[in-house]
């Protein structure tokens, strides 16, 4: 396994993966360089039967839920927090947009690990279903659920950070 | 807040960077000092603990060791064989160590 290519090629899905999985670009940073270092040790044991970006998210996933384990009391995230603020001498769209996206990424961290893990990989890295119960080691069904509850979840969050801006 | 809502603002979220991101360069150099520093502990929990690849060749040595000073005992052999039968010892933990720190 080539180093340079194999980060090259999975340092920004991963790196994205984890941030919004934690919502803190340290800790996402020394995850993503963890998950390289298991995936090389495990590299000789590897067996292709999916995509190697699967495998590498749930190596990624596991560490994730590993660390939030040791740290539960940590798990919770409020609204807002954890996401960069809009820059002075941006326009005011941009204001608005970013603020929605930074609504979305808080309401994501505020979903349990079971929901947020399922929903990221489906909804911003593509991965199916399947894919998704291999690299959790879930079955589908659960998938499915985790993925629709989180959903359910995430809007509720919204609609009440939106009615509190009201 | 609608399907249709959420499914653009997850949109409008994909497209908007993260904060953060390291350079390739900066992970490399990081994931290679952490695959020594892990190899590294692995070589020493191996010399602690003794692995089986290192006994093995321990006990092949120590059993050379005492072939030669049987023989050097026992006839007319040169004493001087003596002193490369222990360095095969070295030789081994020589062989394990640069195994171990194979280059990634």
């Amino acid at each position: 396994m080539d180093l340079v290519e194999f980060v090259t090629d999975h340092q920004t899905s991963l790196y994205a993966f984890l941030y919004r999985m934690t919502g803190d670009r340290y800790l996402a940073e020394d995850l993503m360089q963890e998950t390289f270092v298991r995936a090389l040790q495990a590299s000789k044991r590897y067996k292709p039967q999916g995509r190697l970006t699967s495998w590498l998210f749930g190596i990624a996933a596991n560490l994730t839920r590993d660390h939030w384990r040791k740290q539960r009391n940590r798990h919770s995230v409020p609204l807002g927090v954890g996401c960069d603020q809009a820059s002075k001498d941006s326009t005011e769209d941009e204001v608005l947009a970013r603020s929605e996206v930074e609504s979305l990424r808080s309401a994501l961290l505020n979903l349990p690990f079971e929901q947020r893990a399922p929903l990221v990989l489906f909804y911003y890295h593509d991965l199916s279903y399947e894919d998704i119960s291999k690299c959790l080691v879930v079955p589908i069904g659960t998938v499915r659920s985790r993925i629709h509850h989180g959903k359910t979840r995430v809007r509720r969050l919204l609609e009440g950070r939106r009615s509190q801006n009201d | 807040m609608t399907e249709l809502d959420l499914g653009r603002a997850i949109l409008e979220d994909r497209h908007t960077p993260l904060p953060g991101q390291p350079g390739v360069n900066t992970t490399l150099a990081a994931v290679r000092y952490r695959v020594s520093l892990e190899k590294e502990r692995t070589v020493r929990s191996r010399l602690r603990d003794g692995s089986p690849q290192l006994s093995g060749m321990l006990a092949v040595s120590g059993l050379a060791t005492a072939l030669g000073i049987a023989w050097v005992l026992s006839s007319s052999g040169m004493p001087y064989l003596l002193l490369f039968v222990p360095s095969l010892e070295l030789v081994a933990l020589k062989v394990l160590v640069k195994e171990e720190a194979k280059p990634i």
